[in-house]
């Protein structure tokens, strides 16, 4: 038998709660003695609920598309760290550079050739083999760092040799007067030369290039400096590094 | 109780019961169970179109089941709704014949705690059959039905969204809309009884 189409107002009314106790009450009596009223009224249940379910699907349905979102770059995590990692490597990488920069920078505005001078020159200390037995004025002079005395005993003596130029040359820088310093160190390559020997040299060469820094002639220095830092053998190689070279050259 | 995100079980049961802050409560169940639930998916022969669409099959059921009462808390909410996707998928493999051993290494892998949700099995075809009887009524019933009777708006609200003269005529139309659901579901019993199962949870 075919239900009633013409009580789904009042079904609807029922189970939409609109409906007084007293007539919702006689409408159960009639559901309850009614088959086709009560299919009626089960199949207007499961409509309620499909429309229910439908809004309920639609609702998830809207919120499922931005979760996916979301899901999707928590599931990219490894990515993430990976593109971090770099990010951090380069940032790490880029202070770096510019502290070193920066250090590099410093120099380069502070460097001078006077400047390099300081930095890099050390005393030249006697050795005890040399002439201990008989040490002239000037020697005992220089030992005791008495520089203006070993100069003065220095301009005193007649015939100078090797070592006396060489002490002189040293004090000579000691008291601040690099172009002395200079005449000095050429002094003894005359002798060695003239008179064919090798006497303090290699000593020679290195502060007559000291020399030259101190007197503000950095490109007179790199050429020996240059000659020292070539020559393995040469004493003062090791004091010359491929960095001292450059730094000649910035302020050449 | 596993507490999943910003509410914890209690709460969030709570809150489904009532309809209070229910997208906040979707974003945390989704939050808390998809990439589990997909991973599953994704590892048995499913991708991430099926992950999807199961998961939002087993969140549609499992807020109607917390609604009916007839998920209390036994478990977490995790737990159950990682069995209910696990149920789904293992009726899809069977259904498309994708997988001929799959119920065997899904029993074999099962959880012995897992609760029995047998009786409240997903069919993705369900999804469909509503779809397909609430649009079969128009866009105006659809509306009105959904408009009342999910987003419990009164009729004085939902005549401000559409055009009609009063509310009586709202109220008319929607009687209408419910005798031609009746009609479909009166002349196709088996769909009736189908939908029985799936919104009443009874056979």
């Amino acid at each position: 038998m075919k239900p009633d189409f013409t009580n789904t107002q009042l079904l609807t009314q029922y189970l939409d709660g609109e409906l007084t106790p007293e007539s919702a009450g006689q409408l159960q009596q009639r559901i309850n003695t009614d088959k086709d009223l009560e299919e009626e009224l089960e199949n207007l249940k499961i409509s309620l609920e499909a429309v229910k379910s439908f809004g309920l699907r639609g609702r998830v349905s809207a919120i499922h598309t931005g979760m996916m979102k979301e899901v999707q770059q928590q599931t990219l995590p490894k990515k993430g760290k990976i593109r971090n990692l770099t990010w951090y490597s380069l940032r790490i990488a880029a202070a770096v550079l510019i502290i070193a920069g920066s250090a590099i920078f410093y120099q380069y505005i502070t460097l001078s050739s006077t400047s390099l001078y300081e930095k890099n020159f050390s005393s030249y200390t006697l050795h005890e083999n040399r002439g201990a037995d008989n040490k002239s004025v000037l020697q005992a002079a220089y030992e005791s760092a008495n520089y203006t005395a070993a100069i003065n005993s220095f301009e005193k003596t007649p015939i100078k040799n090797t070592q006396d130029y060489f002490l002189a040359g040293n004090a000579y820088l000691y008291l601040d007067k690099p172009s002395d310093a200079i005449q000095c160190f050429l002094a003894i390559q005359q002798l060695n030369n003239q008179q064919q020997t090798h006497q303090y040299t290699d000593d020679a060469e290195y502060y007559l290039a000291m020399s030259y820094l101190k007197n503000n002639e950095p490109a007179k220095a790199l050429l020996l400096f240059e000659q020292i830092h070539t020559d393995k053998n040469h004493l003062y190689n090791s004091k010359v590094s491929s960095w001292f070279l450059q730094k000649i050259k910035w302020v050449k | 109780m596993e507490i999943a995100g910003n509410y914890g079980d209690e709460e969030l049961l709570r809150n489904i019961k009532s309809g209070t802050n229910l997208d906040d409560v979707i974003r945390q169940l989704y939050r808390a169970n998809f990439l589990k639930t997909s991973i599953y998916i994704k590892q048995n022969s499913g991708n991430q179109e099926d992950a999807e669409d199961i998961f939002q099959e087993a969140i549609v059921n499992f807020i109607q089941l917390v609604q009916k009462d007839k998920f209390r808390g036994d478990c977490s909410t995790g737990t159950f709704i990682y069995t209910l996707v696990r149920h789904a998928w293992l009726n899809e493999l069977k259904k498309n014949k994708r997988a001929k051993f799959r119920e065997e290494k899904y029993e074999s892998g099962k959880n012995l705690s897992e609760p029995d949700v047998s009786k409240y099995m997903i069919d993705m075809e369900s999804k469909s059959l509503i779809a397909k009887l609430i649009e079969s009524l128009g866009e105006t019933c659809r509306k009105i039905l959904t408009a009342f009777y999910y987003d419990n708006l009164s009729m004085q609200e939902i005549l401000l969204n559409l055009d009609y003269e009063n509310e009586q005529v709202v109220r008319n139309k929607k009687y209408k809309c419910l005798q031609k659901l009746q009609e479909n579901l009166a002349s196709n019993p088996g769909l009736a009884k189908t939908l029985k199962s799936i919104l009443l949870y009874e056979t």
